[in-house]
């Protein structure tokens, strides 16, 4: 049983890559598996079974204060308003709430969500949440570490 | 007085894009059915006018996350044919392998995550595995069963970018694709456990006449290749595809419409490749689905789930013939001598005949282009589909209604997106 850390985000697409930026800064650092995923999060079923915590680092959607930092403890699903609407491709909410009805999730899931501005393909890390990418990192470290 | 009933449905779940249902119901007789598409038209056959041909199949790719392979596939081989070229055997194997690893992920995926929950009363597959776990687990692994098949052949599970004009940027070593084979055998059992617990569903006893059209291959259950052919008697090469069909620009719908010149609505997908391909399926498939209730044919669209189950068993093992007697090309790709003409193609993607024509220029660059995806073909069949539907259930509350229709639309699988590329539903009563 492990802690596991998922920074997830398509790394090519703008502040979506606040996640593996997180899991980067983490990797080789603390004692837990840091993973990189990005694309259909259903895939993220079998990656998370069986360890102890979950820690998953997600980007946000604008919602006025780029960077700013959420962090949730989750014992009920996740808002499913969050998900982006392409039901052949599942978001975090849908894969964290199938998960917990198959037993497979976790049992604690913690989630930061980093709010980003622009998701462009293509597209740099906006100043904000490239901030924002350390102070996450530098806290899920301790976290972990307590 | 006039019984005047709207209902309206804002978004309807578990179905790929954004559009509306509207039905209007006045004096108890339903007035019109309209499927409005509403997703903005994505322009796809426009910018790519001027593109270099080699560019189309990685944007073509970009229309559909779920069925990105079909975009490349019917690309690659209309500007192939264009260009007076056929990538050899090899080539053809490993194009094959790779779309049944987009069927096994589509399938898997609608047939228990999508459709499932509306013949045991579920909001959706989500809320179903909490009973239904060990059915989700299964569909779940054969759904990854498939995007690792896309992986290994297609470089990624979604929007491959391993293929290109003449085959592949890489070929897969012989290793790589053996590792599948035990993950692919377990898929095609999680398939046959699919199909059997689907078997027992309770089926509304519809018939539809629609005609059915897909490709037919002399030898094989078609994918990349075949003529087009109907129920009705169509039998034509892919150049031939506007001498019979017509698409049709229709008010309420940002996708055209396409109909049979000569007769209407028609109907592509797996109810369609299955009638028009019963024998090729192999004797002990064949069994599998008349153990599951089905015939040659099968005109109910609430049993198509059965058909995918079918069509996904197929795939799998076919998938696992092919990597046993993978032969790599000499070359990833054949080189292509661009030349001036017209190339037309149509494969089948899993929810139907995605039909491709290029104009191409001496140099190689995309003249004009014209993309036929499936969803656009079948929503005069769909819309036909909930007109029936509307009209038997009349009298039903419109929260029943309402339903109804949905599961009416997702039998079909439709892929909003492509088509303009999901979905409201009003009906307005007077």
């Amino acid at each position: 049983m492990t802690a596991l850390v998922i920074g997830f985000g398509n790394p090519d697409c703008g502040d979506d890559a606040a996640g593996p930026l997180v899991a980067r800064l983490l990797a080789g650092r603390i004692a837990a598996r840091v993973l990189e995923r990005h694309g259909d999060a259903l895939a993220l079923l079998d990656v998370w079974e069986g360890a102890a915590l979950l820690v998953l680092v997600d980007a946000a959607a604008p919602m006025g204060t780029p960077g700013r930092i959420h962090r949730l403890d989750l014992t009920t699903d996740l808002p499913r308003e969050l998900s982006v609407g392409s039901v052949h491709s599942f978001g975090l909410p849908e894969a964290v709430a199938l998960s917990r009805r198959l037993g497979t999730l976790p049992p604690r899931v913690v989630v930061y969500a980093i709010e980003g501005w622009c998701f462009d393909v293509g597209g740099t890390v906006s100043a904000a949440v490239a901030d924002a990418v350390g102070t996450v990192a530098e806290r899920i470290a301790t976290e972990l570490s307590g | 007085m006039a019984e005047t009933r709207r209902i309206r449905v804002e978004m309807l779940a578990r179905v790929e894009g954004e559009g509306a249902l509207e039905v209007d119901i006045s004096d108890r007789k339903v007035q019109s059915v309209r499927l409005s598409i509403f997703e903005p038209p994505r322009l796809y056959e426009a910018f790519l006018r001027g593109r270099a041909a080699a560019e189309v199949p990685d944007i073509t790719a970009r229309i559909c996350g779920i069925c990105p392979v079909a975009y490349q596939m019917s690309s690659a081989h209309a500007i192939e044919s264009a260009f007076g070229m056929e990538p050899g055997p090899e080539i053809r194997a490993l194009r094959r392998l790779l779309y049944c690893g987009e069927y096994i992920e589509s399938h898997a995926l609608h047939m228990v995550m999508l459709h499932a929950p509306d013949f045991l009363g579920f909001e959706d597959g989500i809320a179903m595995a909490a009973s239904h776990g060990d059915l989700v687990k299964r569909a779940l692994a054969a759904k990854k069963a498939g995007n690792t098949l896309m992986c290994v052949v297609g470089g990624r599970e979604i929007h491959p970018i391993n293929v290109r004009l003449g085959g592949f940027y890489r070929l897969p070593t012989r290793a790589e694709l053996s590792a599948l084979q035990p993950d692919l055998a377990r898929a095609r059992d999680d398939a046959v456990g699919i199909l059997r617990w689907a078997s027992r569903f309770n089926f509304p006893d519809v018939e539809r006449d629609w005609e059915l059209v897909a490709l037919r291959h002399p030898t094989e259950y078609p994918l990349n290749e075949g003529r087009i052919a109907s129920t009705s008697g169509i039998d034509i090469a892919a150049d031939e595809f506007d001498s019979v069909f017509e698409e049709r620009h229709i008010a309420h719908s940002n996708a055209l419409h396409s109909v049979v010149r000569a007769r209407g609505a028609y109907l592509t997908g797996p109810l369609a490749r299955y009638a028009l391909n019963y024998e090729r399926l192999p004797a002990h498939i064949q069994a599998l689905a008349r153990e599951a209730g089905l015939g040659p044919v099968c005109r109910n669209p609430y049993r198509s789930i059965l058909v995918r189950a079918i069509e996904t068993i197929y795939v799998c093992e076919e998938a696992m013939r092919l990597i046993a007697t993978y032969n790599p090309p000499r070359e990833a790709a054949v080189p292509l001598t661009p030349r001036a003409g017209v190339g037309a193609w149509a494969t089948e993607a899993p929810r139907g005949l995605l039909w491709h024509r290029y104009e191409l220029d001496a140099e190689g660059n995309i003249r004009t282009a014209r993309i036929v995806p499936p969803t656009s073909q079948n929503q005069p069949a769909i819309e036909a589909d909930l007109l029936d539907i509307a009209t038997r259930r009349i009298d039903e509350p419109d929260d029943v209604l309402q339903l109804a229709c949905e599961a009416a639309v997702r039998n079909h699988d439709p892929c909003i997106s492509c088509a303009t590329h999901f979905l409201k539903l009003t009906v307005n009563r007077r």
